[in-house]
């Protein structure tokens, strides 16, 4: 196989910081250039010609001239969420296979929108997802052996221990929008649209299904910032499938003291002959000794709540040290890559398609409406 | 097919398990180490001879107790004979999502739960292994 040229759209404080290392460590591909649209703000440009300047590429300002440059067959698409269906719609129609990060768009509509695009130009997709986790992977095989029999629901948590958590005040309940039209800061984001779409991918693909209804809440449990730019730190979700089988999803921020590792990420299949956990720190040692545990610094001005990992490292935050997992929880974002490009490479189908990644985002807008009426609402 | 089995499981009466597990779970909050308790999972895994129902009423039981009041809003799916979720939101904007389904194989095992509050959280992974040895609500 020869190795296929990279278009990463988006830079720096986006996830291209791990989906281009994941490509240039590929041996199967190599990053051409960095590109965004033209009409973005000063601090993105920037921070996108850091990443081309990291990578010794060329920074493109317009996604057309991009697409018109030599040896590009694979975009990896990080454009802010609020446009990235219309540049996904671009790179599609121009015929490029699409590495997507997740969520697929900003609302279903919109990643109908994608879909659309993508299956219009007949290109292979895949979105960033767990998939391809080994204790997700676990998982599947519980459901596929049939062991627990019937399936029954699938519990699914991701939450990330990351960020300073703690300095909400209030004891309110949110007051959520049924439509939100703006998801990035720099200070907070809309963490259970950015993480919830993690888990509840994992509850879809492991039932195999989409749910018909949903019961949601959205809070404010953990960071001021969050109140500030009024975007959720949390969600959870109640997914009501046809044949009665059910699952529920946790999505969000919880601080970097909540947790041993890097937060709740853990599957409970439970079918009619049992149940069983699949937790991402299991199996484990775990250290305890007299050498001083590792302290949150102060937040990178530019990032406070530890999302990227280019400000992760400028700032200094340690790697917690109590929990060993025997798992490697860093090869997450590289595995997924390799599944990628293997899919590339035999010509077979990736399994987190922009088809399949659209029910997320389904329930992900249908939660919102849930949260916002107070009732289950149709997915 | 799961069916429930009239014997009697090999561990402490799943009232006094329960009580003195939902005790822990409000030390751990008066503790004050926790903030503001704001969500709740429980995940039940229930014994042959044992009952959905009632394994949601205590996870129901402890939230309130949690929460310090009655949820405003209740949706429940599942049936009632293997499993069951209730998702509870509470005036507050506290939440808990609480299920029960059949333990199998692993009998005893009891709730799993995860706690979390504005500024820390509890894990309680049941008995992981062993056998729980709480054989009344006052044991210590």
């Amino acid at each position: 196989m020869r190795s296929l040229g990279v278009l990463c759209v988006g830079g720096l404080q986006t996830h291209q910081e791990n989906h281009a290392a994941g490509f240039d460590a590929d041996q199967r591909s190599h990053i051409v250039a960095v590109a965004d649209e033209v009409d973005i703000d000063d601090r993105r440009r920037a921070l996108n010609i850091r990443l081309a300047e990291q990578y010794d590429v060329p920074y493109i300002e317009g996604i057309e001239k991009a697409l018109a440059l030599p040896g590009i067959d694979i975009v990896s698409m990080c454009a802010d969420v609020e446009r990235r269906h219309r540049v996904v719609a671009a790179c599609a129609a121009a015929g490029k296979i699409m590495y997507l990060d997740k969520p697929l768009a900003a609302n279903a509509g919109r990643a109908s929108e994608v879909l659309q695009a993508i299956t219009k130009s007949n290109v292979t997709s895949q979105m960033y997802s767990f998939v391809h986790t080994a204790w997700a992977k676990a998982a599947k095989e519980c459901v596929e052996s049939g062991r627990m029999g019937k399936l029954l629901s699938v519990h699914a948590d991701i939450l990330f221990a990351k960020g300073p958590g703690g300095t909400v005040t209030g004891n309110t309940p949110r007051r959520e929008t049924a439509e939100p039209t703006k998801f990035t800061f720099v200070e907070s984001k809309r963490e259970f649209f950015d993480l919830g779409v993690y888990p509840i991918g994992l509850c879809l693909w492991l039932a195999d299904a989409e749910p018909e209804t949903v019961s949601a809440v959205t809070g404010n449990y953990f960071f001021d910032q969050h109140v500030q730019n009024d975007t959720e730190d949390f969600g959870a979700v109640m997914m009501e499938f046809a044949g009665g089988v059910v699952a529920t999803a946790t999505g969000g921020r919880i601080g970097w003291n909540s947790h041993l590792a890097g937060g709740p990420h853990r599957i409970t299949i439970v079918g009619e002959l049992g149940t069983e956990r699949f937790d991402a720190w299991e199996p484990r040692l775990e250290v305890y000794s007299t050498a001083e545990s590792p302290k949150l610094p102060p937040p990178h001005p530019q990032d406070p709540m530890g999302m990227w990992r280019s400000t992760q490292q400028a700032a200094g935050i340690p790697r917690k040290t109590t929990y060993t997992p025997l798992a490697d929880e860093t090869r997450w974002y590289g595995d997924d890559i390799t599944a990628f490009m293997d899919c590339l490479e035999k010509g077979s189908e990736p399994v987190m398609t922009a088809a399949r990644a659209l029910g997320p985002s389904k329930v992900v807008s249908a939660a919102y409406r849930s949260a916002a009426s107070g009732y289950p609402e149709p997915v | 097919m799961w069916r429930y089995h009239s014997a009697m499981p090999d561990h402490p009466p799943a009232s006094a398990y329960n009580a003195r597990l939902t005790d822990a779970l409000i030390s751990a909050i008066t503790d004050g180490r926790i903030g503001l308790p704001r969500f709740v999972r429980w995940l039940d895994r229930v014994d042959s001879g044992g009952s959905i129902e009632d394994s949601l009423e205590v996870g129901l039981e402890a939230c309130k107790r949690a929460f310090g009041s009655e949820p405003v809003r209740e949706h429940r799916t599942g049936d009632d004979l293997l499993h069951a979720t209730i998702h509870a939101v509470w005036a507050t904007g506290a939440s808990a999502l609480i299920s029960a389904g059949p333990a199998g194989g692993k009998p005893g095992a009891g709730p799993e739960i995860m706690l979390v509050g504005s500024s820390g959280a509890v894990y309680f992974d049941g008995t992981i292994g062993s056998k729980p040895t709480v054989a009344s609500a006052g044991d210590r």
